[in-house]
């Protein structure tokens, strides 16, 4: 008996995959294109690995700085949300507070919120508290989003841990600290160590505020920085895809850690 | 527990502090905004509701929500079915399927920008694959700079090969949480693959199908980098998102105050959707 319903759906993940990966061979191939390759026609494969495309814009123009920026960025806003996020996720996890889900749903509602509504308060503000063109600047907007996904994702993991232990800690005499310390945090480790990849990658992903609150390279990450390149006239397109190919590097090097959490993150710990 | 060994307030103040200073200045000012004619460069003027009233007599705008809306229905007609097909087929946890999970599920990670940009490496009349091999196999004129239906569907393509994965892997979760006892006693009574989808399966991943349906709805409607990169409003504002009209509207047009207020209107929007979406995801 032919298994037809096995066989459909070799040829359907089969057919998925060759359009997930085809894009980014294409994106791969393009960035090692000579300017005429791209030009004079479509070609599948090229002649050489030209590596020009990606030296000249990364040490003979700004990009460089650009890409330090990006990680400056991505690992000060771990730093800016994960202390707080803690204590927050604790705090709506175990104790009671008055009106803490209402709380809670505010700040989900600020990771929803669609960042192009922000758009022209934050250019003001900025600009009055001269945070306009500051990694700094970044760093706390960009909290606007993670933050909140760091204390609903730490109060998931919270909630999964028995609270007995923490109970016999203070009957040991612990202070509350000391039981953050010596008996919470070891446990959340691998908790703490998915949110703050995800942090990295949701912060180095961000656009918009990106490429309109910074315009120096002192300041400016990589997606801002990419963004301007595109919407200039003269536009040598392998170099933008290998500065695409930077960009992807660090999601590639951490999606096989996330992998497994990826779907409880982005459904606000609905599926596990 | 019973024992207060810490004053909740405590914990949770550095992080209302730093997500509120975000917060609350931008939205007071958005208000404040929305009542004033302010073009960038003339001071600004009180005109009350005026702004509000200009939203619902101004075309572009409802063009644009409808626009968004048809965007967040096409998604969903194409993105639910597929993920739901290859869910099926790749939900047991073998080695292979692990394997074909991951490699499926790297668009979701990468920059919403450079999702764009690969788009554009391949649908750009001069340059891409798809419109050089469409003109030499079927004669076919592609160009998303020139026809609006194109555009409009390029975008959707675009967001199928970025979510897909992501309706997958909810919808994957979903099914392996269905016990195998019902599956078993089918098979004894016979039942068709069919009878065993329709009657089984499908209510019992309706959870997981609503979650998906809810979250890729939200995400779709704010759709701002990728849209922005590879055809901005494109042809005959055929993919003039919410979103992307706000934009134009401050960067191009300098209308601050009108901005403003569709800005305050999308929010509105969002905040009801977020408001259903959490009752839903936190039901359980």
């Amino acid at each position: 008996m032919v298994n037809w319903e096995k066989t459909a759906s070799i040829i359907l993940v089969g057919l998925m995959l060759i359009f997930t990966l085809f894009p980014l061979y294409w994106l791969i191939v393009t960035s090692f294109k000579t300017r005429l390759e791209v030009i004079g026609g479509v070609v599948f494969i090229p002649h050489q690995l030209n590596w020009m495309n990606y030296y000249r814009p990364l040490f003979e123009d700004v990009y460089g700085a650009y890409l330090r920026n990006s990680f400056i960025l991505s690992i000060a806003e771990i730093a800016l949300c994960l202390p707080p996020g803690i204590l927050a996720a604790y705090a709506f996890s175990r104790l009671k507070f008055k009106a803490d889900n209402h709380f809670l749903f505010w700040f989900l509602t600020n990771r929803m919120a669609p960042p192009a509504a922000f758009l022209i308060p934050y250019w003001v503000l900025y600009t009055y508290l001269n945070l306009f063109d500051t990694i700094y600047g970044l760093i706390i907007i960009n909290s606007i989003g993670n933050l909140p996904f760091v204390i609903w994702v730490l109060k998931g993991f919270i909630d999964a841990i028995p609270g007995d232990i923490e109970e016999a800690a203070y009957i040991d005499g612990y202070t509350f600290w000391q039981m953050l310390r010596k008996i919470l945090l070891p446990l959340l480790r691998p908790a703490i160590a998915v949110c703050s990849l995800f942090v990295f990658i949701f912060t180095w992903n961000e656009m918009l505020f990106a490429s309109l609150l910074t315009t120096s390279p002192a300041a400016m990450p990589l997606t801002g920085g990419l963004l301007h390149y595109m919407s200039q006239i003269w536009v040598n397109w392998s170099e933008i895809a290998a500065l695409s190919v930077v960009a992807n590097l660090p999601v590639i090097i951490v999606i096989y850690f996330l992998q497994k959490h990826i779907a409880t993150a982005l459904t606000f710990g609905a599926v596990r | 527990m019973t024992r207060r060994v810490i004053n909740p307030w405590l914990l949770f103040l550095p992080a209302f502090i730093i997500v509120g200073f975000n917060a609350f200045l931008p939205v007071f000012y958005t208000a404040y905004l929305a009542t004033q004619r302010y073009t960038l460069g003339v001071p600004p003027i009180f005109i009350g509701y005026d702004n509000f009233f200009h939203l619902m007599f101004d075309p572009i705008f409802w063009d644009s929500l409808a626009k968004g809306f048809a965007f967040v229905a096409m998604c969903m007609v194409i993105e639910i079915p597929l993920g739901l097909a290859l869910a099926l087929a790749l939900y047991k946890d073998t080695r292979i399927n692990r394997i074909t999970r991951t490699i499926l599920t790297t668009p979701m990670l990468i920059p919403p920008l450079v999702v764009g940009s690969i788009w554009l490496l391949m649908v750009r009349p001069d340059i891409g694959p798809i419109p050089h091999v469409l003109k030499e196999i079927f004669n076919f004129n592609y160009d998303i700079g020139a026809s609006p239906l194109q555009a409009f569907f390029t975008t959707v393509l675009m967001d199928v090969w970025h979510w897909t994965p992501f309706v997958v892997l909810v919808l994957v979760a979903a099914r392996a949480s269905i016990p195998p006892e019902p599956y078993d006693s089918a098979m004894v009574d016979g039942a068709s693959s069919w009878d065993i989808f329709r009657y089984i399966t499908l209510p019992g991943m309706k959870y997981g199908i609503m979650i998906a349906f809810l979250i890729r709805m939200m995400d779709a409607l704010r759709i701002f980098d990728e849209v922005w990169v590879l055809t901005a409003e494109g042809p005959g504002k055929a993919t003039n998102y919410l979103s992307i009209y706000i934009v134009k509207t401050a960067l191009s047009e300098l209308k601050m105050g009108y901005c403003a207020a569709i800005a305050l209107f999308f929010l509105y929007i969002v905040i009801i959707l977020t408001f259903i979406t959490l009752k839903v995801v936190t039901r359980r």
